[in-house]
């Protein structure tokens, strides 16, 4: 419990880093949002006024003051396109980030360590071979080609789903932008599965409860499974956070409104105070799961709980 | 027999290896043979010629504007390929220097590099190749800069390591006694003994630079049109998915099939180079 207040007690200073970072990096890199809402034929008492309005005619200084104070009291402010704010803007559409990353991960969980256990059994054979071709293929092929090739074959060729979009929560949309998105991680799950199974298959405990007559199944989850999931769990780990901040291709292929297509139009628009919003929103996720990956840790493996 | 000769016997006899030269080989050609090769030309518009099925005098079809995609498809092949490997040689470049900077001259310079190499590698990489190539407005310098500028920190880290080891062999030792000049001892010893992983993270990173070019291409913040950019002709074929599946597909295909090669190609020379680099290198 202890160890869980410090890491959150730690977070405080790093979030503010992102944010100082992110604001500095916004003000430096080349664009204008005000140029980017009075469009291509603007007057200059326009860029004036919409300037004016947002708060960027102030100096830079005040601007950060104003930011980090309305920080303080947990107000991410006002998006400069959607005139809404910011929070609400990232709440309304997490649920739907959340679905899909949950659906992805689930997937990728169940398939990678089925052909890595799969893979590990024979190392060598040709089923071993396969899964290893095909996880490089895996992480070779981009997103969007899966997502393209799904949509595809399942919803136009065969019309079993519907290609794109999302009609309320009914799960027949999140069927392939899951198996999409959920590509790439199946491959790297695959490929760590079978390196941990492999090193831990050598080990003499196997062997003793090999020799113990346990059956196949109980030795596979309770000894080799058990004992190789750590470098699983931080593959996991690492996905989830990504996919949690919004997955930008899976989402613009699909057309699903959640965080990574708003982070897109947050970022094309030059909408400081959003795309601000949707960093910190990200860091204060990774930290959330970097957390409950090590929390995990402690929870599989004795030694991690003791140090 | 002496290393390097077995070395590329085994690198013969490996499938993957094959596979991948083929793949990469085969595109390379046809980048290079584009114009013999295409039968129309790539921005060439005839509206009524929209949207033609495969076959006949179009293999692959044509797009909205009546464009040949084969003949863009392969013109394709060059931006790609061009960015993918110019972007990588300028990651390559500043990674060793800094790798080198870091690994060999150890103090400052190692602690201040190697933290911003740590900074660059926990950031979400397409999240920030997303910001930069949309600040400066998408066009492929800048999708060439951003992708140069932002992929050293894998390979910085592992030529650190690198020199690290090789800087503690007794021939450095030796050369050093002998009072060489640090640059000869660095270009003439401790270089050319980093150079395989160096290799090895230079094809794998071909493969990433490819596909960030493709995905920022495909998000519209690459090659702007009518440039046959693969990303961008897959993201304009989406709207087409139903009607002339073609558009999207092709493209699609091609991007997956190059970064298959290199991967391919990068894993074999991995395995056969540098094993003890596997899972780090670009």
């Amino acid at each position: 419990m202890r160890f869980v207040a410090r890491r959150l007690l730690a977070a405080a200073p790093l979030l503010f880093g992102v944010a100082a970072l992110t604001f500095l990096l916004l003000r430096v890199l080349p664009g204008d949002p005000a140029l980017a809402m009075a469009g291509e034929r603007y007057d200059p008492a326009t860029l004036a006024r919409i300037r004016a309005e947002l708060g960027l005619d102030e100096p830079r200084l005040a601007q950060f003051g104003r930011f980090v104070a309305r920080l303080a009291r947990g107000d991410l402010g006002v998006s400069f396109a959607y005139r809404e704010p910011v929070t609400r803007l990232i709440l309304s559409r997490f649920p739907h980030t959340l679905l899909l990353a949950s659906g992805a991960i689930a997937i990728a969980v169940v398939s990678g360590v089925l052909l890595g256990g799969l893979a590990a059994r024979r190392p060598g054979s040709l089923a071993d071979r396969a899964v290893s071709v095909g996880s490089l293929l895996g992480v070779s092929v981009p997103v969007f080609t899966t997502g393209l090739l799904l949509a595809f074959l399942f919803g136009v060729l065969l019309k079993l789903l519907p290609p794109s979009g999302s009609s309320g929560w009914d799960p027949r949309y999140l069927v392939l932008p899951a198996l999409t998105l959920s590509t790439q991680s199946t491959a790297l799950i695959a490929r760590v599965t079978r390196a941990s199974l492999l090193e831990v298959a050598g080990k003499d405990f196997v062997r003793t409860a090999r020799a113990k007559g346990l059956a196949e199944r109980r030795v596979f989850l309770r000894h080799l499974l058990a004992n190789a999931a750590i470098p699983i769990v931080t593959v996991v780990g690492a996905d989830f956070g990504s996919y949690l901040g919004g997955s930008i291709l899976t989402e613009s292929v699909f057309g699903w409104p959640g965080v990574g297509r708003l982070t897109l139009a947050a970022i094309t628009r030059r909408d400081f105070p959003l795309i601000q919003g949707i960093v910190l929103f990200m860091a204060a996720l990774f930290i959330a799961v970097n957390l409950a990956v090590d929390c995990l840790y402690a929870a599989l493996n004795p030694r991690v709980r003791a140090s | 027999m002496r290393p390097a000769a077995s070395r590329s016997r085994r690198l013969a006899a490996d499938p993957g290896f094959v596979a991948g030269a083929l793949l990469v080989g085969g595109v390379v050609l046809a980048a290079l043979l584009a114009p013999a090769l295409s039968r129309w030309d790539p921005l060439g518009v005839d509206l009524g010629r929209r949207l033609l099925p495969p076959g006949g005098a179009h293999p692959l079809g044509t797009d909205d504007l009546g464009r040949d995609v084969l003949s863009r498809l392969l013109h394709g092949a060059r931006l790609s390929l061009a960015i993918g490997f110019s972007a990588r040689i300028l990651s390559t470049a500043i990674g060793v220097f800094l790798g080198v900077l870091a690994g060999y001259f150890r103090g400052g310079a190692d602690a201040v590099i190697m933290r911003a190499t740590d900074l660059l590698l926990a950031f979400p990489s397409l999240l920030l190749l997303i910001a930069v190539a949309a600040a400066f407005g998408g066009s492929l310098a800048a999708v060439f800069l951003t992708l140069g500028l932002a992929g050293w920190g894998g390979t910085a880290r592992l030529v650190r390591s690198q020199v690290l080891v090789v800087r503690e062999e007794e021939y450095v030792a030796a050369a050093r006694a002998l009072g060489l000049p640090n640059a000869r001892l660095l270009f003439r010893h401790v270089l050319p003994n980093c150079l395989g992983p160096v290799v090895v993270s230079f094809t794998l990173g071909v493969a990433t630079a490819i596909l960030a070019e493709a995905s920022l291409s495909f998000l519209g913040l690459g090659a702007q049109p009518p440039a046959p950019s693969w990303g961008s002709m897959a993201q304009h074929g989406v709207d087409y998915l139903v009607s002339a599946p073609w558009l999207a597909l092709a493209p699609a295909a091609a991007i997956a099939v190059v970064v298959f090669g290199w991967n391919l190609l990068g894993d074999a020379l991995q395995t056969a180079i540098a094993p003890e680099t596997r899972g780090t290198a670009a």
